[in-house]
């Protein structure tokens, strides 16, 4: 039979397990690539001003923020202020997924709808949350729902139209070949669009995550009591540079450490994708 | 296994066009399809030829006309045909053998999960893919990809398959490769088989009769039967193949001329 030259006899060959020489100088090349472009940016941040090359009162070295930090996370005022932070930020992220998620579903499903609210989402979209920061705080008041709010606001619109393109890009054959088998359309959506959508969805998840995190150092900035944005601020104002530096670092690393989260958890959810480069 | 007849009788098939007016894709098409009978559908693109297959798969409904399995009208999608698409259709979420069990899980009786796997895993073996159940759609070839297709669309046992250019994507060397293999399945479970395919030599290596359609509209010109000894080595290089090549492809070129 032809067919031989198409079909392998047994599953093709696993990879050959690395040498633990070579695996170990695979690692420490991956993790020197990985790091010398930050290490690059720690030294100039180290020594520019320590060279004059800019203003030492302004520009701290880098090896002093991280006392500063120290002292700050020993006294407990880094913790507090992180928490008051990640409380307003996930709280707004966490919502606005529970809202976006089904609402981009329903959307997407009914074209009708999609077609009707599609210019008005693009407007919303377009228009800076931020420029809306007044807004909600003449209405909401300067506390908590406020912050929240703006964060949930923020954080909707990247969802929502990554969720309703999703539902509306899905390859119409498999859509096709589902109803061919005479599955009624709430299964179709079930087994179908739902699986089919859920990249998509992902990427409008992490573009919200960074939403969540900037719009709430700006809402904190504005106007609070506690928190990352109004630790930065007050330290500035204060001329607590040191301090000021610290917050930022700290912003950066929970900034950092969530998208991994998210990105960690797309690809536990989209394993069956063909794999596109290393690093997304 | 089981296998239906299927009949054409008298089915016209027309769209709106943008502007006004209407396109006929199908004008009267009538076909008689006895149970087990393997039938190539020939034509010149953009005869209609694909909506043939979406009006028997139940996806459209015609103008007028029936179409009829043993006798009962068709009036909806359904589990009695299986359709095999150019573009595989399968789901890159899911591995081959759960690609195989989708069309198991809306069966009219219901199969319990591990009579599902089980089923699922007997199919992917006869189209030759025992090995592969676990890999994802990204991780097959082309080739491979179809024979899951294939394997899913005989798992629910349809009584009629029906192919639309399903090798058309593929090259040469798999191409002929899976038309073995096809007609060793269709020998193998009887099935009644509608195989809808722009490639003459296609039509005649797998067709027990070829049906030539028409250009716009389409219609049935002629129905060719082929009488081959597929047993011989190289089928296509026997004289008796070069002779009924020649016959469905002078049909053809007529019609091409046409359009020209």
């Amino acid at each position: 039979m032809t067919s031989v030259l198409e079909r392998p006899a047994a599953a093709p060959p696993v990879r050959r397990a690395p040498t633990p020489v070579r695996a170990l100088t695979r690692i420490t090349t991956g993790v020197l690539k990985r790091t010398v472009a930050i290490a690059a940016l720690l030294l100039a941040w180290e020594f520019a001003p320590r060279l004059g090359l800019v203003d030492k009162t302004f520009l701290v070295p880098f090896s002093q923020t991280l006392p500063a930090l120290w002292d700050l996370a020993r006294d407990g005022q880094l913790w507090s202020n992180t928490q008051a932070s990640l409380v307003r930020s996930l709280t707004g992220f966490g919502l606005a997924i529970v809202i976006a998620v089904p609402l981009g579903l329903f959307i997407g499903w009914y074209r009708p709808v999609a077609d009707l609210l599609n210019p008005l989402l693009e407007l919303f979209r377009n228009t800076a949350a931020i420029a809306l920061l007044p807004v909600f705080i003449l209405v909401l008041g300067i506390g908590e729902t406020s912050k929240i709010s703006i964060v949930v606001y923020a954080c909707v619109w990247p969802i929502l139209l990554n969720t309703v393109s999703a539902v509306r890009t899905v390859d119409p054959v498999l859509v096709k070949s589902a109803r061919s088998l005479g599955l009624p359309p709430l299964r179709i959506f079930q087994k179908v669009i739902l699986p089919a959508s859920v990249p998509q969805i992902f990427t409008g998840i992490r573009l919200a995550g960074s939403a969540a995190i900037l719009v709430m150092v700006v809402a904190e900035m504005v106007g609070a009591k506690e928190g990352l944005g109004y630790f930065i601020n007050a330290s500035q104002q204060n001329f607590a540079i040191k301090d000021m530096y610290a917050g930022i670092i700290t912003i950066s690393v929970i900034g950092v450490t969530f998208n991994q989260i998210l990105v960690t958890v797309e690809r536990r959810f989209t394993r069956w994708r063909e794999p596109v480069g290393d690093n997304r | 296994m089981s296998a239906r007849a299927l009949t054409l009788d008298g089915v016209r098939k027309s769209f709106p066009v943008r502007g006004g007016g209407e396109l006929v894709a199908l004008a009267d098409v009538t076909l008689e399809i006895p149970a087990g009978e393997f039938l190539v559908v020939v034509g010149p693109s953009g005869c209609g030829k694909s909506t043939l297959l979406d009006l028997v798969g139940g996806l459209t409904r015609p103008d007028s006309g029936r179409i009829l399995l043993d006798g009962a009208e068709v009036t909806g999608p359904g589990l009695d045909r299986g359709i095999v698409f150019q573009q595989y259709a399968l789901l890159p979420w899911r591995t081959a053998l759960r690609n195989v069990e989708f069309g198991l899980e809306s069966g009219r009786e219901r199969l319990s999960r591990r009579a599902r796997t089980a089923k699922a895993l007997e199919y992917l073996e006869l189209v030759g893919l025992g090995g592969f159940a676990d890999r994802y759609p990204h991780e097959l070839s082309g080739g491979m990809k179809q024979r899951v297709a294939i394997a899913r669309s005989l798992a629910f046992d349809p009584d009629v398959l029906l192919m639309d250019e399903p090798f058309a994507a593929l090259d040469a060397q798999t191409r002929e490769s899976l038309q073995e293999e096809l007609r060793r399945i269709w020998l193998r479970t009887g099935k009644t088989i509608v195989f809808i395919t722009h490639g003459i030599d296609e039509a005649v290596v797998l067709g027990q009769r070829v049906a030539v359609l028409t250009g716009r509209p389409g219609r049935v010109k002629e129905i060719v039967e082929i009488d081959l000894d597929r047993d011989t080595d190289d089928v296509r290089s026997t004289p008796e193949f070069a002779a009924q090549r020649h016959r469905v492809w002078s049909l053809l070129q007529a019609e091409l001329e046409v359009i020209a």
